[in-house]
């Protein structure tokens, strides 16, 4: 008996492939709900039905976009999902979907940047990162309140600051954050065509590749900065001996970070060469522009202005960092000019 | 072995020459008063089977028996030293033999009291399940009773539950013998991984934790404990914002008071008595969390009827939470669950915000409970004496009042009873813990609360 419905569930398959596909189906629904099916049949009809509901819900899925006044691409919901595996997105709910529906509303009033204390806990990476995301959505036009919170890295969804919470959503670091902008239809590249928006992200993960390292290199490896800044800031906001263990772990994360990318052996000399070789090639793409595509900002002019403006600002008792990056004037003026246009202290 | 001699007490005048005259009731009652008429003393006690346990605790727990003037005062010290020895925790099982002294020493009256022992050996281990709050864990531990000879010992555990629980503990426990308070102190240093569903995350705690456990008298245990901890609470993916806020690790080091006091006759199915719990905890310090909480337990059992058996349960629990800095989720209350507040699911009472609790700072809780055995059970023996019917009915209350008007608030608060009935049967499991599966009716609910109607499991070893 079990053999002979093995054979039928085998040869179902082959039959419908060639056979009609609608004609099929319904009579094999029809056939499901009437007459009692042998087994074989009765999972081919289950597999038709989650054929038909998943086509069911891509039609309805396909059919809203329209109604938006922004066009969406299955590349950014594609995006959104990939963000949401990687634990830079986190929201409450299972629903799928449904996530995707409530990622395209419109920006909220009341979203929320969330980084560390500024004056006494923040180092020079975090805020390079905060401040590129606070220009990011200031050039983006999008209204937000910063926070400040000793835990914000433990908050954050990848464990990293900054991360922003919009609605249901958590959504941490810039790259994320540009990607659930434009779900919700604002972009700065809009504009820029496929080969440009290629160049922008070369020169974005140069960015972070070159110059987030060597930050990270300078605060927690260099052991002048490490001890007289890193130490006592990272540890400010924990009592003893909790500061302590915290900051032992978080160095050995970052040296951990630094050996795999083949950064710790390197000298502060070599370190600064490579910054050095960066703000060069990123000042001459610069060239004499306002910005680095046209008169308008881009999601790359708010990184460089984070990190360079972040630099340049920051007293390290280690300032050959802050003199590398200080000689690119081209790099020097755009971070000025972002920090005029977009953070304007009445 | 050791043997300890007594020396030749005072005559003690005989003082039941009275009742001696007096007794001609039932027999029993006679060969009762015979007993205490006899006169007897104790002239030598032999404990055998000692190898390291020191000589000075031994003597000093069995001097007690020399005090006896008749049978029946023997016996009944011979009992209370039997249960001392148990209670150092060096033997494995101690038998008592009672004979008439024979020697060059003995006196007329002279009885001889042998304590036959058998010491733990070196190191004990074994696998033992054990269920905690609502989860069952395996615990693998190791043992090292009575190091030193005078009840010291170490001891290292480790358990995992099937919720992703894992600890492990590692304690060394120092009773300070012969002391009017039996003072013990111990000290361990645990780690304790632990998921609460319920509200989205989990919880590392590495900590060190001192106790020193007095007892006042014999029914009230006092316990003062000094705790360092170490927490570093992680959530999930899908954790609600306001779960999310108390990311992050932190260091809390408090002290905390325990009073216990306990008149029950049996811990799991009591019949008379009055069981009692405060404990007091101040945390700040040193460390980055600052409150103060204070919590109150009662039960008390009243036997309806001798013959069938039924008993009446109240209990009740209350407690409040004051936060002075850096309170983070972890350390709320919570309400709701088999063990708690039946009729909800864990934690499943109070505030929530996206379906996750994320506790309260006060709450009240209430139950009365009629007990009786199963209708077809014998009443004297058997499996079926370990099971119970009972009917229940439950009420609670968890707040989370703001700071600004905090008393108005706070008693409209608590006044926002939930309740819920029900009925089931409750199976003792080993001698601490007790199993209940319950048919629930919700009867008021909160449109927060996640309520649970219909048929409710539960296991652990404390139940409201």
């Amino acid at each position: 008996m079990s053999a002979c419905n093995v054979g039928e569930t085998r040869n179902e398959p082959q039959n419908t492939v060639s056979g009609d596909w609608t004609s099929r189906s319904s009579r094999s629904l029809a056939t499901t709900r009437s007459s009692s099916p042998n087994c074989g049949e009765t999972i081919f009809d289950k597999y038709l039905d989650i054929i038909h509901s998943k086509s069911n819900l891509s039609v309805t899925n396909k059919s809203e976009p329209p109604e938006h006044p922004f066009d969406f691409f299955d590349d950014e919901e594609f995006a959104f999902g990939i963000n949401l595996l990687n634990n830079n997105v986190a929201c409450v709910g299972d629903n799928i979907t449904k996530l995707i529906q409530m990622a395209q509303e419109p920006w909220p009033d009341n979203v929320k940047l969330f980084q560390p204390y500024e004056v006494e806990q923040i180092l020079l990476p975090d805020n390079a990162s905060c401040l590129a995301v606070q220009a990011f959505l200031k050039m983006c036009n999008l209204p937000f309140e910063v926070e400040m919170r000793w835990n914000a890295e433990f908050m954050s969804p990848s464990g990293r600051v900054p991360f922003i919470k919009c609605g249901a959503f958590v959504v941490s670091e810039l790259d994320s954050i540009v990607q659930f902008a434009a779900n919700k239809g604002v972009s700065l590249c809009g504009r820029l065509s496929t080969e440009e928006k290629a160049e922008m992200r070369a020169y974005m993960s140069l960015i972070t590749n070159v110059l987030v390292n060597a930050e990270l290199y300078i605060s927690w490896v260099d052991n002048e900065t490490f001890n007289a800044v890193t130490k006592v800031r990272n540890s400010s906001v924990y009592p003893w001996p909790l500061g302590w263990l915290q900051t032992r772990a978080k160095r050995n994360a970052v040296i951990k970070r630094l050996k795999a990318l083949h950064w710790y052996d390197k000298t502060l000399d070599q370190v600064l060469a490579d910054v050095e070789q960066c703000c060069n090639s990123l000042s001459q793409r610069l060239g004499d522009k306002d910005y680095f595509f046209g008169t308008a900002p881009t999601e790359l002019d708010a990184l460089v202005f984070g990190h360079v403006f972040t630099i340049i600002t920051t007293r390290l008792p280690c300032r050959k960092l802050a003199e590398t990056v200080r000689k690119h004037e081209s790099l020097v003026a755009l971070a000025k000019r972002v920090d005029e246009q977009y953070f304007k202290r009445p | 072995m050791g043997i300890v001699h007594a020396k030749v007490g005072s005559r003690c005048p005989d003082l039941h020459d009275e009742s001696e005259l007096v007794v001609d009731e039932q027999a029993i009652c006679k060969h009762r008063q015979a007993l205490n008429c006899v006169k007897a003393r104790v002239d030598r006690v032999n404990v055998d089977g000692l190898k390291r346990t020191k000589d000075d605790i031994i003597r000093g727990t069995v001097n007690e028996l020399f005090k006896a003037k008749d049978f029946e005062d023997v016996i009944v010290r011979a009992q209370k030293v039997r249960q001392a020895l148990d209670n150092l925790g060096c033997f494995r099982n101690v038998c008592v033999y009672i004979d008439v002294s024979t020697g060059p020493d003995a006196t007329p009256n002279g009885l001889e009291v042998t304590y036959q022992v058998r010491e733990m050996s070196r190191l004990v281990g074994g696998v033992n399940a054990s269920v905690g709050e609502d989860e069952g864990n395996v615990v693998l531990d190791f043992k090292l009773p009575n190091i030193w000879g005078r009840g010291e010992r170490a001891q290292a555990a480790y358990s995992l539950g099937y919720r992703n629980t894992c600890s492990f503990n590692i304690s060394g426990t120092k009773p300070i013998l012969l002391h009017k308070f039996e003072p013990v102190v111990s000290a361990s240093l645990y780690q304790q991984n632990q998921d609460y569903p319920w509200s989205g995350y989990r919880l590392l705690d590495r900590g060190l934790h001192v106790n020193v456990d007095l007892k006042t008298s014999p029914a009230v245990r006092h316990n003062i404990q000094w705790e360092a901890l170490f927490r570093d609470l992680t959530v999930i993916n899908k954790t609600s914002f306001a779960v999310r806020q108390s990311c992050g690790p932190q260091l809390k080091s408090s002290l905390r008071h325990t009073i216990s006091m306990d008149s029950r006759d049996a811990d799991i199915f009591p019949t008379e008595g009055l069981w009692l719990f405060i404990s007091n905890e101040l945390a700040g310090i040193g460390g980055s969390v600052a409150n103060f909480k204070s919590e109150i337990q009662f039960q008390a059992n009243h036997m309806l009827s001798e013959e069938s058996g039924v008993v009446l349960q109240t209990s009740g629990a209350f407690g409040v939470l004051h936060d002075v800095y850096g309170t983070m989720v972890s350390e709320h209350f919570f309400l709701g669950g088999p063990t708690s507040l039946r009729g909800f699911q864990q934690r499943g009472v109070g505030p929530h915000v996206d379906g996750q609790a994320v506790g309260g700072k006060m709450y009240w809780s209430g139950a009365l409970h009629l007990y009786s055995p199963l209708p077809f059970a014998s009443a004297e023996q058997g499996v079926l004496q370990l099971v119970k019917t009972h009917l229940f009915f439950n009420a609670g209350c968890l707040a989370f009042p703001e700071r600004s008007n905090f008393k108005l608030s706070t008693l409209s608060a608590l006044v926002d009873a939930r309740v819920a009935c029900g009925a089931g049967l409750c199976v003792q499991i080993g001698r601490t813990a007790r199993l209940e599966i319950n048919y629930v009716v919700p009867l008021k609910t909160h449109a927060r609360d996640i309520p649970v109607s219909g048929l409710q499991f539960g296991v652990g070893a404390h139940f409201l």
